[in-house]
Formats: structure tokens, sequence, C-alpha cells
């Protein structure tokens, strides 16, 4: 299954590529997510708890930053296990700038199994973009305190 | 309404159904309303990827889980049962009941949990946690069948199962080499038109409101097993079972209580039976499995999924000289009790209601990463009827011929029957211009064409689509299906006060037999319906059986009752005779009464006679006191009902939906035994073929091999609100094949509405240069159609 979306931050494209890609803004910003450990450089384990639709539970998982080019590109591998099926995918991210601001696109080739996968594509599709939105403005959220909070120092 | 019955007083009434009042009210009972004393609880591990190596297995988590009972892997289970068994001559690969090393399908089970409640039971097996080495899924059957992407079997090289050609169509059945081409080529050579297209009847859910179910119960102190199961016959579920577990039919009962439809599903004895069974015996106590809907649409067995390339030869007048189907079935990952043998059925199918005098029918059966295929409602006789009603369309409009002209003059005529096709099959009766002319009358056909094009002299889509179909029914001699053998077993006994129980080994899910069967008795022994009970349903209380499907219970069920209960009453008439001083020839039963025929009220009760039969005092010569007697009942050969379907439907121009406006049907299945219960029997059927038309479609997702129609979410059967008024109307001619002259009817409507929609919307959409559309007709597919895309 492909889900493909952007979004739009105020803050410029170094300061969100440093959060998109920090730990601690990412174990804040993804949704659910309850433990977040770094096993291997630029590879981490996290544990989550996902609902799509009716279909609820807790997932672990792994994530894998690859192609890194500083500012502007990034894909991350991931995969998921968890009582109600699992999955894997691989998402694409690219910057570019957009006014003062930061324009981000995102593409992701995602299979899942299990009862998520029998829940249907179309609630699946639907709740991967809110669960995305929901993961940017959160790190768009934090960065902007970080920032606010380094201004002020 | 026309119709004929034989002579009585109930057959031929719209009697309504006995079992409805139970049924309806929340009365009946079900597998799943059973509880036994210490009984415990079955969940199924399930693999979530559709073809894969099982590299490991760990039970432990679930082992330690609270009420957990035990915990078995498919390879802990092999060991105590053998691989599945299969009803058909074909070969086919080990399957288990629960896989020991690789994964084929989405939902294949891997493992079983037994504990105190099924809810424990679902938990545990969800912390099971197995190690799957992933090999790609093997999808696309017309891939498959070079091998590609993987091998699934690896006796099975490129996924080829059953290579298969009917007798008599120049190919041998054996070799299923081409003997000879001579007649095919000239045909097609000759022809005037030629039309050929790739077609497909796409994969099915049954869907029977009640999931599937089974309890076991073996008692280790009389080794004796007794299976609660949702079976469309126990009698066959009770050999399987017996040959699996090594026990003699004797220590096997199997009870079918009230089952809420099966559809084809239910012939089945699944992995899940055989393994409830089998830890039963081993634990020595009583389990119990209920399906879930998530289940049931994963891992209960599909239907259909059959491509076909259809090549028909005719002269410039619509005669059809020659008809070529190739056909590739996608039986999914393993062969079940019937699997290899539905696809044989559309290839059977190939001449439908047609004098053709050449005909070619190849099939090829191949393994994908799916569930099963096996009987579903119709099972072959719809894919290879639509197959052939879809290129008669074709050839009309390719001729530019009334489609209904372009039938009548290929039919098969009535001093013809009993007819053979080219294809080797021997037709029973038929009469099919006469209802021709019925349905055209009916439907006001003239009118409707009319009608139609003023609709789209407005801009309106709408079209007009007919179907005539013939069908394989009434299962049938036991040559059909060697390895179980087609009768079937009744018997009837007369009680000391005169009532009658009466069994069958066609076990009702659903159809009415306790109806029907009664109405023909009563009639048969002349007493009231209220006075007879029909037993069916248990291997322990029926002694012998086949079971219910394949249009089958009243032709082959029907006519063995109606064979004992002749034999019950010739013995009546020695009793009534020695009551009466007078021969027991002379005598027949009327009214309650036995007496001299056509003075029945002069004679003797029949309750007397029962009486007296059981303290005959004194007894007559050569006679045993009592009245119990049973029979076996073997066809020589399979009825072949028909009809015609004429279908009206409108496309909405701007969203491509599809409405269903009229839908008018004559069919012919015979004498009618209650029109009542046929009414309702083509109403399901028809509501089934137009969900294939219309909304039904499993789909498989083609990289992971993922079921994505795995809920009514995704899988959408038609609604009352679907449909229009049905219009139906009969006419009979007997099959000459059984005393009573029936067909069968249980599987028409879906058989003949499916190829009449599908011509309708084509019909509807002829103006935008559409020419066939694949099912199902969804929407989308229609909407792209009217905005002149590819559908």
């Amino acid at each position: 299954m492909r889900v493909d979306g952007e979004h739009r931050f105020d803050l410029s494209r170094s300061v969100m590529w440093e959060h998109l890609l920090n730990p601690e803004s990412l174990q804040g910003a993804i949704p659910g997510c309850t433990a977040f450990e770094e096993v291997a450089p630029e590879t981490w384990e996290l544990t989550a708890q996902v609902g799509v639709g009716p279909v609820r539970g807790t997932f672990t998982g792994r994530v894998e930053l690859r192609d890194r080019e500083p500012e502007s590109r990034y894909t991350l591998i991931a995969s998921g296990q968890g009582r109600p099926g699992g999955g894997q995918g691989e998402a694409v991210i690219n910057l570019t700038d957009d006014g003062d601001g930061t324009h981000l696109r995102y593409e992701a080739d995602v299979t899942v199994r299990g009862a998520i996968a029998r829940v249907g594509g179309r609630l699946l599709t639907a709740s991967a973009r809110t669960m995305a939105r929901q993961f940017f403005d959160a790190i768009e959220k934090e960065a902007k305190t970080a920032t606010e909070r380094s201004a002020a120092r | 309404m026309t119709m004929q019955a034989t002579p009585g007083q109930l057959v031929g009434q719209r009697v309504r159904r006995r079992e409805d009042p139970r049924l309806v009210k929340g009365r009946g009972s079900y597998v799943d309303d059973m509880k036994l004393p210490g009984m415990l609880h079955l969940a199924f591990k399930r693999s979530d990827v559709a073809h894969g190596i099982i590299r490991s297995i760990d039970t432990s988590a679930a082992e330690a889980m609270p009420g957990v009972e035990l915990v078995l892997t498919g390879a802990q289970l092999a060991e105590i049962i053998p691989p599945m068994p299969v009803a058909t001559p074909f070969p086919a690969p080990d399957h288990h009941a629960v896989t020991p090393d690789r994964v084929r399908y989405v939902g294949e089970p891997i493992a079983v949990v037994v504990a105190t409640d099924r809810f424990l039971a679902a938990d545990a097996a969800d912390v099971i946690e197995v190690d799957i080495e992933e090999l790609p899924a093997v999808i696309d059957p017309e891939r498959a069948a070079n091998g590609d992407p993987a091998v699934i079997h690896e006796a099975f090289e490129n996924n080829l199962a059953v290579p298969f050609a009917p007798a008599g169509t120049g190919v041998n059945p054996e070799t299923l080499e081409v003997e000879d081409e001579s007649a095919l080529n000239e045909a097609f050579e000759n022809a005037d038109v030629v039309v050929s297209q790739r077609m497909f009847s796409q994969r099915l859910v049954p869907n029977a409101m009640e999931p599937r179910g089974v309890i076991a119960r073996f008692e280790p102190g009389n080794d004796e097993l007794t299976v609660w199961s949702t079976t469309q016959n126990p009698h066959i579920a009770r050999t399987l079972l017996a040959a699996i577990l090594g026990m003699g039919q004797h220590q096997v009962r199997v009870i079918a209580p009230d089952v809420g439809g099966g559809f084809g599903s239910k012939i089945n004895v699944y992995g899940e039976d055989f393994a409830a069974a089998a830890i039963s015996r081993d634990i020595g106590r009583p389990v119990k499995w209920i399906e879930d809907r998530s289940e049931a649409f994963m891992t209960t067995i599909h239907g259909r999924d059959v491509i076909g390339y259809i090549d028909l030869a005719a002269t410039g007048e619509g005669k059809v000289t020659a008809v070529k189907m190739r056909l590739i079935a996608d039986i999914g990952a393993y062969e079940m009790v019937l699997t290899a043998a539905i696809p044989t059925l559309v290839a059977f199918m190939i001449s439908g209601v047609y004098d053709i005098p050449v005909v070619r029918a190849e099939l090829t059966e191949v393994f994908t990463n799916k569930m099963p295929t096996d009987a579903y409602r119709g099972a072959g006789r719809p894919e290879g009827i639509y197959f052939l009603e879809r290129a008669m369309d074709m050839l009309a409009s390719e001729l530019g011929m009334d489609p209904a002209d372009v039938r009548r003059v290929n039919f098969i005529q009535p001093d013809q029957f009993p007819y053979t096709t080219a294809g080797g099959m021997v037709y029973d009766s038929g009469e099919y211009e006469r209802l021709l002319d019925q349905a055209l009358e009916n439907a006001g056909w003239e009118q409707m064409k009319a009608d139609r094009d003023a609709a789209r002299a407005e801009g309106r889509i709408v079209g007009l689509g007919m179907s005539f179909y013939t069908e394989i029914c009434g299962f049938g001699p036991s040559a059909a299906m060697p390895t179980v053998g087609l009768w079937e077993h009744a018997s009837v006994s007369v009680e000391r006060d005169g009532k009658v129980r009466a069994s069958s080994g066609a076990s009702s899910h659903g159809q009415g037999h306790e109806t029907t069967f009664a109405q023909m008795l009563a009639d048969d022994l002349g007493i009231p319906m209220d006075d007879i009970s029909i037993i069916h349903g248990d291997t322990g209380q029926v002694r012998e059986g086949t079971g219910t499907f394949g249009s089958r219970s009243q032709v082959v069920g029907g006519t063995a009752l109606l064979m004992a209960s002749g034999k019950v009453k010739d013995k009546m008439r020695v009793f009534a005779a020695q009551m009466l001083e007078t021969q027991p020839g002379d005598l027949s039963f009327s009214d309650g009464m036995i007496g001299p025929t056509g003075q029945e009220d002069t004679g003797v009760a029949f309750a007397e006679v029962a009486g007296f039969a059981y303290i005959p005092i004194p007894l007559p010569p050569d006679t045993e006191p009592g009245l119990s007697e049973e029979a076996f009942w073997e066809p020589e050969g399979f009825t072949w009902p028909f009809g015609c379907y004429i279908t009206q439907v409108e496309i909405d121009r701007d969203t491509g939906e599809l409405e269903l406006q009229r839908f008018v049907g004559v069919d012919d299945c015979g004498n009618v035994i209650n029109p009542l219960i046929v009414a309702g029997q083509i109403h399901g059927g028809i509501a089934q073929g137009v969900g294939q038309a219309l909304t039904e479609e499993a789909v498989y997702d083609e990289g992971s091999g993922q079921l994505l129609t795995a809920s009514f979410m995704d899988y959408q059967i038609p609604r009352a609100r679907d449909f229009p008024r049905f219009e139906l109307d009969h006419t009979v001619t007997p099959s000459p094949l059984n005393p009573m002259g029936v067909k069968g009817i249980g599987e028409a409507g879906t058989i003949g509405s499916t190829p009449s929609i599908v011509n309708a919307a084509v019909d509807a959409l002829s103006g935008h240069g559409v020419e066939h559309i694949d099912m199902m007709l969804r929407p989308e597919k229609l909407w792209r159609l009217i905005q002149g895309g590819d559908a």
C-alpha cells in the first residue's frame, strides 16, 4: 500500500531537520510512543500504542535511517509487530524551502498483515495520514518549544 | 403461476415451513448453543503471511497464561493425525489440519490453544511467537502456472494441480493430448462470425449466516467419539473423521443440529474439525471451536475464481457451430474435499441449452497462496453458464440479432431428449422454447425493448439482459463421485399409534426438508403432516446418508423416502388385508384410512393397522411384526432443470451506480412439491447471483498476498433494498429419472441471474463502445466506461 502526503512547517529547514532526526523529539512526537531506544547507529527500537479503526494494540518495532542527505532528504526503514498484526515499510522524506518555512513531502510503501490488514485499506490509509499529521504537528511543537527556550536563554 | 403436480392433497401446495417458527423465534439449537460439562475451548494461531517457511514457534508465553491447558503446534498435532483427505480422484498435496512446516495462505492454522474459555484461548494464541521466513506470494493464477514468482508445492511443478478435459471433445482425457483438431478447425474456418473473449468469474466468499463450529467429545470409557458440527453432510463427515482418526465408523457419531446455511461451504470437513476430534481423544475432554466472522472470510472455502478464454463460431443466421473454452481455475493453496472436482463442472457445462456439434474444453487448475476454493452455490455451473451466456449475447450483438432469437435457433429440441452433448453429458428432459416464450410474454419483451429505446433517446443509460441456463442437478449416480457414493438413504417407521418417524441422510441446513419431506409422505401415506416427524442430521439416528448439496435432496433424498414409504405401505397392506379379510393388492391409503382403492373410507384406520402390526394376533404368515423400513436410492443420471432470466438495469450517468429495475424469471425444475419453498430457493439464489454480478469479490493483494476483503466493510453482500420484486413463474417438464419427476432448484437462481445482469449492463453501455465488462460491476468501473475510459 502506498501512503503519501505533504506538510508545511513554519520553522526553517535546518531547525526541522535537526528535530526530525533527534531521538528525544521523535519519542515525544511519535503517536502513542512509550519507549524509544537507540540500539545501533541510526537505528532505534520503539514501543507504541496504535489503533486503526476497531483494531488496537501495542506494537514493538525497529526504525532505521538511511540515505541521509543533510537538510533535504532521508529514508526510513521501519518494521513492527504487535498482537493485532504487523507491518513493514519504507518512507522517503524530502524537505524543501517554503518561504520562511519548510515543505515536507513523504512517500511510503507499506505492507501490513494480520487483523490490521483485514480492517481494510481505506481505514488504513486514513489512519496512516492522521498519524503522520499528528507526528508532524507534535514535532513542530517540540521544535518551537526548543527554539523559544534557546531564544529565551 | 402455471403448475401441475403429482396427485395428492399437500404436494404442490404452498405449505408454510414447519421449521420456521422455531428458527425465527430464536428457539433453534445450533452448535454454539451446546455446552457440555468439562468442555474446553480451542483457538488457532493463524498465519499472517501468505507464503513462507516456519523457522520457529515459541509457545511458552501462551502456555503460561491463565486457563491454558494445552498448546499444540502443527508438528505436534501431525504426530496424532495424518494429513486431511480429499474425495476427488486427482492427485493432491499433503494438507495438514494445522501446518507443521510451511504456510501457504493468510489464515492457515499454525498452532492450536486449548483453554477454559474461548477468550483466554484467543488471548493465548495471540502471544504465540512464530518466526516465518517469507517467500514470494503467488497470487496471479496465470503467472503461477509458469511457476512465477514461486512454486507452492514441490511435487507440483509450475503450481499445476490438475489438467483436465472432458471425453468426446477431441482431447484424450487420459493423456490430455489433442487427438483430433479437424472438426474444431473446420468449424472456426467456415464460421461466418467468431466471438472471442477472456472472461473472469471472480472469487467469492460464501458467507453463511452461521459461521462454522464444532464440538468433539471423546468418551474414553467406551472409545466413542461424538462430534456436533455445522456440516451439510454428517455421514460424509463421520466417514472422513473415522478414517483420519483411525476409528471404526461405528465408533463415530456426527450430529448436525440446526445449521444456519452453508451454500456448499459446509460440505468440507475442515482442519479445525479434525484437530478438535484428535485433541478431545488425546485429552479425554470435550472441546469446542466456533469460527469468528473474520476467520470465516479467511479460512472457510471460497468459490468460483475461474478465468475463461471463450471462442464461439457461428453461421450468419446465428447457429453456433463450435465452442471452445480454455479454463484456468485458481484453486488456492490446497485441495480440500471437492476442490479439484468443482472446476471440471465448468467444462461439463460448455453446451448449455444449445445443440452445438463441436465443443472443446481444456481446464488447468492452479495452486496460489489463497484459501482453497470448493463448492459454493452452483459450484462450476455458474462459471460455465456465465461464460456461455455472455458469449451468446456477444454473438447476438455481433449479428444484430435479438438475444432471444439467437438462443431460439440453437436450442436442443424436445424430441432430442435424452440428449447427449458433444462433451458427453446426458440431459434428461427439456422444453426450452416453450419456457422462453413464457418468459418473453411475462416480461413483455417487445415493450421492454421499446421502453429501453425510448429511455435511451432521453439520454438515460438503460439495458436489457437475458440468460438461459441449464444445470447439473440431483447429484447423482455414484460414478460421478466414486470416492464417496452419491445415493441417499431413508427410513420410514410407523409407530404403534399411527404416527410416523421418517429419516433422511439429506441433512437440512435451511432448505426446509422437514416440510417438503413431510408433505410428500403425508400424501403417500394418506395421513396428516402433523403426524409425521422428519429426522435428519444425526448419524446416530439416521443410519446412512450422503448429504445436502448439488440440488439433490428432493431428487435423491425424496425418492429414497418414497421408496421406504412404499415398503412400509406394502407391509401395512398385509396387516390391513388380514383385518379386512381381503387381498393386500387391492388396498390403498387415503384420509387416514386403508381400504379398497376408491373406497378407502370403508376400510380400517391407518392407526388401527399400525397398532395391529405391533400386537399382531394372529401374525399373518411370513410376516415380521412391526412397521419400519429403509431404502437406499441412487439415480441413473443427473437431472437438468432450466430457466430464463430477463433483467432491466439503469446506470446513473453521474455516479455509475447500477439499479436493477426488473427481474423476470421462469424456471423449470420439473414437478414442484412446495412452490413457496421453491420460490424461497430461487429468491436466495438470485440474491447471491446478483451479488456476484454487482458487489462481491474476494481480493488478495498482489504483492503481499493479504486478503483485502476480509470483513463486511470491504466485501459487500446485497441487501433486500437492492432488489426489485422478482416476477417469477414456472413451466413443468418432469424428469423421467425419478418417480416424482423432480429436478432440483437450490442453485438455479445463482446460476441464471449473474449473466443476465452483466448482459444487461453491457447492453446499457453498448452505446459507449462496451463489448464486455468483467465482474463485479462496481460503480467506479461503470463510471469510467461512461467517461470513455477503460474499466
